[in-house]
């Protein structure tokens, strides 16, 4: 089945560089610091925030916060029920990616000696995981109120015939589709995250990056809608 | 106040001071490459290689066994550890490789079944434990790790394997059934070797202009004062098989700029390994 039909339109009737809704809702785990559950069309993430705290002398950095990631995703995320054991390759290498990616948004010199648990599950997975993740775990420090260079944003996007594809679902994420996974602060140039699946020719490079880099501009839109949206609903709360 | 002194209290002073001079200290141009030595078949196993790049040198063995076809990897890799190395990037760099082999790149799972004398596949596959140890590391450790793998597989030799266990026979294989002839020996299809290159992206927040500097193979010292690192492999017909990015850089057209410089230098790798064999 061709990913864009002849009248230009993908399987799920989106135009190519459309992206999918997104809905979210800040804070409901009341036992972590900051909570967020967002929806990226039926990609489902549940990230909770625990700390600054003082964390294991083992992974205790002197001059900054050490951020520890757990990237996991439930049984019946997927289009098979597998039985997943937390840790496997797969997760563990989404944990380092967000890991590394929020190293460099996090202001991590301002909590020295501490350490940050970030926890996202997937509960559905419809393709873009690592993206929606990035894009929950922002939200999510924001509603911790851990300070940041900005509110990180991301998008997972392909090439079908030399022209990109955005936000792609699990049935456009091919293993024959080159996509890549680009995370920006503030939508802006500064990029923190890059992923690549499959192979990518280096002439149609430019071409996936700027239309990550607009689709990640678009996302941050409305993360910042949604952050400015939960600090006035936490004014009177906070007493402002 | 002698350099020694300034590149212990503010390394970022110090580097930026040669970089603005289009140098390292070590007077190495900043886009410049260094040399790949590589040796192969002196570490034992079915294939082995030794690899120097770019300050780092490691050996990667091959040791294979037989196995019943299934659905389980078929490659295992263990890095030995070393001071050098930390656990935890032992294990990034681990699972990087490890994908390498899933997606295909390095050796199809196909062309891992067990030949006979003649060439014909037997049901049974070759299993492949490699163990990467680190010699000397004063740069990017992957770099090596990927040229290494990719030489000891193209030197991996097997041998044709004597299935005493008729075609018609339902009952399982014996392991006395199987033996090793080392009289024909069989290479392993490589797939494509993969050169994979390191860069650093300098900013000198001092400057006026703060503009990135890309950095290719920068050393471990250097690396500390780097507001990003960036690792990109590419694969044969210059298709980037993998990009790994720490840390935040604005420049897009770096990223282009890094993809060219790893397949040009693939284009060199490749005309070398074909020499040897």
């Amino acid at each position: 089945m061709n990913i864009i039909s002849e009248h230009g339109f993908r399987i799920d009737g989106r135009r190519p560089a459309q992206i999918r809704n997104i809905n979210t809702r800040l804070g409901l785990n009341r036992n972590a610091e900051g909570s967020c559950y967002l929806e990226h069309g039926n990609t489902k993430v549940l990230c909770a925030v625990y700390g600054p705290y003082e964390g294991k002398s083992s992974k205790r950095i002197e001059d900054k916060c050490a951020i520890v990631c757990q990237y996991s995703a439930t049984k019946f995320s997927g289009l098979e029920r597998k039985n997943r054991t937390r840790g496997d390759r797969k997760s563990t290498e989404i944990s380092r990616l967000l890991e590394k990616a929020f190293e460099s948004v996090i202001l991590t010199e301002a909590f020295p000696r501490s350490q940050l648990d970030i926890f996202c599950e997937v509960i559905q997975g419809d393709g873009s995981n690592l993206a929606a993740c990035v894009n929950a775990t922002s939200l999510a420090l924001a509603d911790a109120g851990i300070p940041m260079k900005g509110i990180a944003s991301a998008a997972t996007c392909g090439v079908v015939d030399g022209k990109p594809i955005v936000d792609l679902t699990s049935r456009e994420e091919t293993d024959l589709l080159p996509r890549v996974t680009l995370a920006t602060i503030c939508g802006r140039d500064e990029v923190i995250l890059v992923e690549l699946q499959n192979r990518l020719h280096i002439d149609h490079l430019s071409t996936v990056m700027d239309a990550a880099k607009a689709t990640c501009a678009d996302v941050y839109e409305c993360l910042a809608v949604v952050a400015q949206q939960h600090l006035k609903a936490c004014a009177p709360i906070l007493g402002n | 106040m002698s350099s020694e002194v300034l590149r212990g209290i503010d390394p970022r002073g110090y580097f930026a001071t040669f970089i603005k001079e289009g140098v390292y200290p070590d007077g190495r141009g900043l886009l410049d490459e260094q040399k790949l030595v590589f040796k192969q078949g002196e570490c034992g196993g079915v294939g082995s290689s030794v690899v120097s790049t770019q300050g780092v040198t490691v050996s990667c063995s091959i040791q294979a066994s037989v196995s019943l076809v299934s659905d389980a990897p078929l490659v295992d890799i263990k890095i030995e550890g070393s001071q050098q190395l930390s656990e935890k990037d032992a294990e990034d760099c681990n699972s990087v490789l490890l994908s390498l082999f899933t997606n295909n790149c390095f050796v199809r799972r196909e062309n891992l079944r067990c030949l006979d004398v003649c060439g014909k596949p037997l049901p049974l596959e070759w299993q492949l434990h490699i163990i990467v140890k680190v010699l000397s590391l004063e740069g990017n450790f992957l770099d090596a790790a990927v040229c290494a793998l990719g030489a000891a597989l193209v030197d991996a030799k097997l041998p044709s394997i004597v299935l005493n266990h008729s075609e018609g026979d339902e009952s399982t294989i014996e392991k006395t059934q199987i033996q090793a002839d080392y009289r024909t020996m069989h290479r392993l299809t490589l797939e494509e070797p993969l050169m994979c290159c390191s860069f650093g992206i300098f900013v000198d927040v001092n400057s006026d202009k703060k503009s990135e500097v890309l950095l290719l193979s920068p050393t471990l010292e250097a690396i500390s004062v780097c507001r990003a690192t960036c690792s990109v492999i590419v694969g044969k017909d210059d298709h980037m098989v993998m990009v790994r990015e720490r840390g935040q850089f604005s420049s897009f057209s770096l990223l282009k700029k890094m993809c060219q410089i790893t397949a040009e230098r693939r284009h060199k790798f490749v005309e070398s390994l074909q020499n040897v064999v």
